[in-house]
């Protein structure tokens, strides 16, 4: 049998023992019931009353809660396809909850062993996604996505809006949970098929490992409005990869040099303007040391006059051959910098290949409507 | 006029009481209203329940009612007999309870104005939720729920007179027996004076405060 996580059955023993402990409060009002019958006092009943009242329906909440976490941990692990749930269930309603969490831990560790047994299609891949599908309610937003993201390459995805490019880079950094298909980053997955309808989770430990691959460069920046520019870039390296302070901030300093904005490390974001906030938060997502960077369209909030700074640190990083999947509306970008562009329309990936194929000359009848009506205005 | 100064040292005395259940209704509501808007905000829909059930019930009733239960419940419902060193505790017990529930929906529309974002920019930098929350949410709420927070220790400082239902002597109990004994107003003009400096030091004490947390938009 698989080895039993120690901290989970440590806190099911504190739960059953405070669940427990209502029991010495209940025959201790019994006991003065009792005593309040034999002294014929029958003056304060209150305490009795509610205490029958509350036992039930404090048992009522514990399984209710004990349920809903089994059912929970079912749900996040994929156990599914090892027993049915309903047996977890009925254990934890018995009280019966350290066993049935040892099972669950038991088939999360086989879970986790075929996560572990992961092989890329290719060691070169920094990113594979594959039949990714996703939908919000009865809406398809991403119907069946497959890609591949070579180290080094630059990515562009262009479409209208509503076509799915947004919630696809949501879904690859994790913001999102995919419906079904597989997402992996070099060796490691972060989503698996393992069943016809869904896919499944990796554990959470190398779902942290995975966030420090990428990095996400937002449409709206998302600074931390609190601290300085050099403190938004050295805060997660810090809490998050344990680096040493001095080291953090001379990594900062000089990613900041990169993006030309070594005078404003002590600035706080409000004080700079838009095209300079997303210079910083570019340098911010560098500060992690990501092998692949995402861009949500980087200029969109920008005015067309500060687009072209970004577009420059992109390209330079570019020119530096870091891989990067960048989400835009900028045709003329995405022709001169991408190796690669996918045209997504509808939660489908439309049209593929080359830039120049793609943008300049394309096949299909949804892309050429969408880049001549681009080219008009 | 030396009257009237007489009539400050005399209340002075409740005022250290007055200014005794101010800080430590403080002390225990803070903490309690953000774990109390924790558990407002829970997953769990029971547990969400239970939290909005007492929000309701403690912004629901009036604080005396709540002070005499809390005060006489542990009588007349569980037949234990406190003695009167009780009543001080009933009273910080009471008022904590009761502000827990007002300082947890200030804090629930604090963290609920925090932009999403922020919350999607920490998980990608890989920071845990509880880094997330103390280092990154918590500091941008405690900036924006400053203003409705100084309002609501304003009204503590005014409702500390309802200690009098206990029979705790703050000051306020102090100015009303004065002025009964003295048949004069003068006592209740002294206490409002020392209402009024209170307070005039806690909004200003909060405002720099405020002025400090300025340093961003």
């Amino acid at each position: 049998m698989a080895p039993i996580n120690t901290r989970k059955i440590a806190l099911c023993v504190i739960l059953s023992i405070i669940t427990f402990g209502i029991y010495p409060i209940y025959w201790y009002y019994l006991l003065v019931k009792n005593i309040r019958i034999l002294k014929n006092d029958d003056s304060s009943c209150v305490g009795e009353m509610l205490c029958l009242t509350l036992v039930p329906f404090y048992y009522l909440f514990w399984w209710y809660t004990c349920s809903k976490v089994v059912a929970n941990e079912l749900e996040n692990r994929g156990c599914t396809i090892h027993g049915n749930p309903t047996t977890y269930l009925l254990l934890s309603i018995f009280g019966l909850d350290i066993i049935a969490l040892a099972i669950m831990q038991a088939n999360f560790n086989s879970l986790a062993s075929i996560f572990l047994k992961f092989i890329p299609q290719n060691p070169n891949n920094i990113l594979e996604v594959q039949n990714l599908q996703k939908s919000f309610g009865d809406n398809t937003v991403l119907r069946d996505i497959s890609f591949v993201v070579p180290k080094g390459s630059v990515m562009s995805i262009i479409g209208p809006s509503g076509s799915g490019k947004s919630t696809l880079l949501r879904c690859m950094t994790l913001l999102e949970t995919a419906d079904n298909g597989s997402i992996s980053y070099g060796n490691l997955a972060m989503a698996l098929p393992l069943s016809d309808d869904r896919c499944f989770y990796a554990p959470k430990k190398t779902l942290q490992e995975i966030r420090g691959r990428f990095g996400l460069v937002f449409q709206n920046f998302n600074l931390f409005p609190h601290m300085t520019v050099l403190h938004n870039l050295t805060e997660a390296p810090i809490r998050v990869k344990k680096q040493p302070k001095p080291q953090a901030e001379a990594t900062a300093r000089a990613l900041l040099d990169k993006v030309g904005l070594a005078d404003k490390a002590d600035a706080y974001p409000c004080e700079l303007s838009g095209g300079q906030q997303q210079r910083v938060a570019i340098a911010r997502a560098l500060a992690m040391q990501p092998e692949i960077l995402f861009f949500d369209e980087p200029t969109s909030a920008l005015d067309p006059e500060l687009t072209g700074d970004i577009l420059k640190v992109i390209r330079s990083l570019a020119e530096e051959h870091m891989t990067m999947v960048v989400v835009t509306h900028e045709m003329k970008f995405a022709r001169d910098v991408s190796d690669y562009v996918i045209f997504m329309d509808n939660g489908v990936i439309v049209e593929q290949g080359d830039p120049r194929d793609v943008i300049d000359n394309p096949q299909n009848a949804r892309t050429q409507a969408f880049l001549s009506r681009l080219n008009e205005n | 006029m030396e009257y009237f100064f007489s009539l400050f040292a005399k209340l002075s005395e409740g005022m250290l009481t007055t200014i005794l259940i101010f800080v430590l209704t403080l002390v225990f509501s803070l903490p309690l209203g953000l774990l109390v808007s924790f558990g407002r905000m829970a997953k769990n829909p029971v547990i969400r329940w239970i939290f909005t059930i007492y929000i309701s019930i403690m912004r629901g009733t009036p604080l005396i009612l709540q002070l005499l239960v809390v005060f006489f419940g542990p009588y007349y419902i569980f037949g234990i007999s406190l003695s009167s060193d009780y009543r001080m505790p009933a009273v910080i017990i009471g008022f904590s309870l009761n502000y827990a529930a007002y300082f947890a929906e200030i804090y629930r529309s604090g963290i609920e104005s925090i932009p999403i974002g922020q919350h999607e920019a920490s998980s990608v930098l890989g920071l845990s939720k509880t880094q997330t929350f103390m280092r990154i949410i918590l500091p941008q709420v405690i900036k924006r729920i400053l203003p409705p927070v100084t309002n609501e220790m304003i009204t503590l400082v005014k409702d500390t007179s309802l200690a009098f239902a206990l029979t705790v002597t703050e000051m306020f109990t102090l100015a009303k027996q004065n002025a009964a004994a003295d048949t004069s107003m003068m006592p209740l003009l002294v206490a409002a004076i020392f209402y009024y400096v209170f307070n005039f030091l806690v909004a200003f004490g909060m405002e720099r405060v405020e002025k400090k947390l300025n340093y961003y938009h």
